[in-house]
C-alpha cells in the first residue's frame, strides 16, 4: 500500500481528487478533499438543523454517504453535487425527526431535488447573446426590483449601499433583486424559445 | 447570465468575512452576487449567520470535526491494509501457526501430564510412565524392557507386563510384579532411563485402588472433560440436575441418568450441583472423574415448589385441604421440576403432530397416580379428547420423565395428582 500512495502524485482539484479516490477507493484522500468543504457543509447542516452536535454528526454522516457514493458514482460537478447531498441529508434528518423547523419554508424554495446542479453557463458568446434579451426584460421587471437590479449589477453597489440609497430595507432589496433574477431568467430564457 | 468576474468559489472564510461586515462594499457586493449564484453558499451563509447568532464558535466546532474526520478516515485505512498485508505475510502466518500448533501440543502434553498425575508421586521417571498413551514413551518403555528382559532370565514377567502396559489393565498379579520387580534392581545400572520406571509406576498406579485406573484412562482424551453421576441418597439417577461453576454462569444439566459432563473446568475449582428437591452441594473438582454424587433430599425445598407452581385458584384451594387432611404428605413431582415437565410434555405433544396446539384454549387437564417406584399409572385427561389423542397424550406422559413419589412420614407411597397443562 505505500506503493501505492505515493504511484501518483497528489491530486489538487476536486476533479482530481474525486479520480483518485474512484481509483484507489483511498479514504484519506476523500477526508481531504471534504476538509475543504466541511465548514461549508457544517454551517448548511446548522441552517437546517439547528443544533451544533447534530450538525456535527450530519457532517461525519455526509461524509460516509459520499464514501460510499462516490466510489461508484462519477460527479462532474462535484461542490454543488455535495450541496444537494448534504441539503438532501439534513432535510431527510428533520422529516424523520418530525422536527417542524420552518420545514415548509424548504420545500417551497424549490431548490430541493428539483435543481440539484445549478448550472452556470460559462459560455460568452451565450452571455452575449443574453445581454440584448436582458435590456428588453429588465423593463418588464417592477421598479423596485429594476432599480435594485441596476445598481447591484450594473453600478456594483452591495446591498447595504443600494438600502442607503433606495431606502428600501435591507431585507426588501435582497429579495427584489432575488426575485428580479429569477425574473430577469425566465423572461430570457422564454426569449430562447 | 450575471455572473462575477471571478470564477472561484466563496469559501466559508469569505463568507464569514461578509457576515463579520470588516469587508469593503466593492468586497461585499462581489459576495453578495455570488451568493446569488451559489445557492451552496447561500445556504451556508444562512448557516453561518444563524451560528453566529447564537455565539458558536465554528473553528472549535472544526476543529472537533477534523479530528473526527481523521480517525475515521485513518481507522478504515488500517481496515483495508490488513488484506494486503495479510497476503505477503502469509508464509510468516503459516510459520507462526505451525510453532502455535506445536507450542500448544507440548504445552498440552505437560498439562495432561499433571492432571494424570495428581497422585503421589516420586521420582522423575514415574511421570515419564505416568502417559503411556503417548507412543514415543511407549517405544522407549518397550525398548527399555526389552533391554531388560534380554539382560535378565526373568523373561516370563516381561511379556506379560508389557501386555499389561497396553491394555492398561488392572490390577497386575503379584507374582509377575515382584518377579519384574526383582529384574528391575539388577539392571538399574543400565541406562539413564531406567527400566524399572514402567514398571515401578504400575504398581503405584495399580496399588493405591482400582478406582483410580480410570483417572489415568480419562487423562488420555485431549478434551479436559470432567464427568460424573448425580444420584440421591437411594442411588437413583437424579435427572435434570444442574451442575455449575461456582461464581461463574457456566453450567451444564444432568442427563435422564444423571450423567453429565463439563468442559472447560480446571481442577480445584468448586462445582455446584442443584436440583429441585435437594439440598444443593459443593463439589472440589479433583481429577476428570468426579464419580458418584449423592445428594441429600430436601422436603422444606419441595413444598415451596409446589405452592409456587401451582396457578390456578382451584388447585392452590386443592392443595390447601390436602395439606390440611394429611400434613405431612408430600406430593409427588416430576423429576426435574414442573416447569420441565410441563415443556417436555409440550414438546411432545406438539411433536406427534396429531394434537394441534391450535384446538387448545383451555389447558390439558391431567390427572394420573404415582407409584412409589416413580412411574405414572393411570393417566386421564379430563378434557373431551378423542380417543387416538388421549393415547397420545397417555403415552407422552408415560414414556416422560419418571417421579419422585409422594412421601408420607418418609415413606414413598401412591398418589394421585393433578396438573393443568397451558399448551400456550
Amino acid at each position: 500500500m505505500f506503493f501505492k500512495r505515493f504511484s501518483k502524485p497528489k491530486p489538487t482539484t476536486d476533479a482530481e481528487y474525486l479520480a483518485a479516490y474512484q481509483a484507489t477507493g483511498n479514504l484519506e484522500l476523500l477526508g481531504e478533499l471534504y476538509e475543504r468543504y466541511m465548514e461549508i457543509v457544517f454551517a448548511v447542516c446548522f441552517k437546517y438543523l439547528r443544533d451544533e452536535d447534530e450538525s456535527k454528526d450530519a457532517v461525519m454522516q455526509i461524509f460516509e454517504e459520499l464514501v460510499i457514493k462516490l466510489r461508484s458514482h462519477s460527479v462532474e460537478n462535484f461542490r454543488s453535487w455535495l450541496h444537494s447531498v448534504a441539503r438532501n441529508y439534513c432535510l431527510m434528518h428533520l422529516r424523520s425527526n418530525r422536527l417542524q423547523t420552518e420545514g415548509v419554508d424548504f420545500f417551497e424554495d424549490g431548490s430541493v431535488e428539483n435543481e440539484p446542479f445549478e448550472h452556470q453557463s460559462d459560455d460568452p458568446f451565450e452571455l452575449e447573446q443574453n445581454l440584448s434579451k436582458m435590456t428588453d426584460c429588465l423593463e418588464t421587471l417592477s421598479d423596485e426590483q429594476k432599480t435594485s437590479i441596476r445598481l447591484f449589477y450594473l453600478e456594483e453597489k452591495c446591498y447595504k449601499e443600494i438600502t442607503d440609497l433606495t431606502g428600501y430595507d435591507l431585507n426588501k432589496v435582497k429579495s427584489y433583486i432575488q426575485n428580479g433574477k429569477r425574473n430577469l431568467k425566465i423572461c430570457i430564457e422564454k426569449k430562447h424559445e | 447570465m450575471n455572473k462575477g468576474k471571478k470564477n472561484t468559489k466563496l469559501t466559508a472564510e469569505e463568507i464569514k468575512k461578509y457576515l463579520s461586515g470588516e469587508a469593503s462594499a466593492k468586497q461585499m457586493q462581489q459576495v453578495e452576487k455570488q451568493l446569488l449564484n451559489d445557492a451552496f453558499a447561500a445556504d451556508a451563509a444562512e448557516g453561518l449567520e444563524k451560528l453566529s447568532a447564537e455565539k458558536i464558535d465554528t473553528s472549535a466546532a472544526m476543529n472537533d470535526l477534523k479530528k473526527r474526520l481523521d480517525s475515521r478516515v485513518k481507522t478504515k485505512q488500517k481496515q483495508t491494509n490488513i488484506i494486503p498485508l495479510w497476503q505477503r505475510a502469509s508464509v510468516a502466518a503459516s510459520i507462526a501457526l505451525v510453532l502455535g500448533v506445536g507450542l500448544y501440543y507440548i504445552f498440552y502434553k505437560t498439562d495432561n501430564q499433571t492432571l494424570a498425575i495428581n497422585k503421589p508421586q516420586e521420582t522423575l521417571s514415574k511421570t515419564t510412565a505416568k502417559t503411556p498413551q503417548q507412543e514415543e514413551q511407549k517405544e522407549v518403555i518397550a525398548i527399555n524392557q526389552s533391554r531388560a528382559t534380554k539382560a535378565k532370565e526373568t523373561f516370563s514377567a516381561s511379556p506379560e507386563n508389557s501386555n499389561e502396559q497396553e491394555k492398561f489393565g488392572p490390577i497386575p498379579d503379584q507374582e509377575s510384579q515382584e518377579l519384574v520387580g526383582q529384574s528391575n534392581v539388577e539392571s538399574k545400572a543400565d541406562e539413564v532411563l531406567k527400566p524399572a520406571a514402567p514398571i515401578n509406576t504400575e504398581k503405584e498406579v495399580a496399588e493405591p485402588k482400582a478406582a483410580k485406573t480410570p483417572v489415568v484412562l480419562a487423562s488420555r482424551e485431549r478434551t479436559s472433560t470432567f464427568s460424573g453421576q448425580i444420584l440421591d441418597t437411594e442411588n437413583q439417577p437424579i435427572a435434570g440436575a444442574i451442575i455449575s461453576l461456582k461464581h461463574s454462569n457456566k453450567g451444564v444439566q444432568a442427563d435422564i441418568n444423571g450423567v453429565f459432563r463439563i468442559n472447560d473446568v480446571n481442577i480445584g475449582e468448586t462445582l455446584e450441583i442443584n436440583a429441585i428437591g435437594y439440598n444443593s452441594q459443593e463439589v472440589v473438582v479433583k481429577n476428570q472423574d468426579l464419580g458418584k454424587i449423592n445428594l441429600s433430599e430436601n422436603s422444606s425445598a419441595l413444598a415451596e415448589v409446589i405452592v409456587a407452581d401451582n396457578q390456578s385458584k382451584a388447585k392452590k384451594a386443592e392443595q390447601k385441604t390436602i395439606l390440611i387432611n394429611e400434613p405431612p404428605t408430600q406430593d409427588p413431582i416430576p423429576i426435574g421440576g414442573w416447569s420441565n415437565y410441563d415443556t417436555y410434555l409440550r414438546n411432545s405433544l406438539k411433536s406427534t403432530g396429531s394434537v394441534s396446539t391450535l384446538q387448545f384454549e383451555d389447558p390439558i387437564r391431567l390427572r394420573l397416580t404415582v407409584e412409589p417406584d416413580g412411574t405414572p399409572s393411570n393417566v386421564q385427561i379430563d378434557n373431551e379428547l378423542d380417543k387416538e389423542n388421549t393415547q397420545k397424550v397417555v403415552e407422552a406422559i408415560k414414556k416422560g420423565p419418571k417421579w419422585l413419589p409422594a412421601k408420607r412420614k418418609g415413606k414413598k407411597v401412591k398418589k394421585e395428582v393433578k396438573r393443568e397443562l397451558k399448551l400456550r
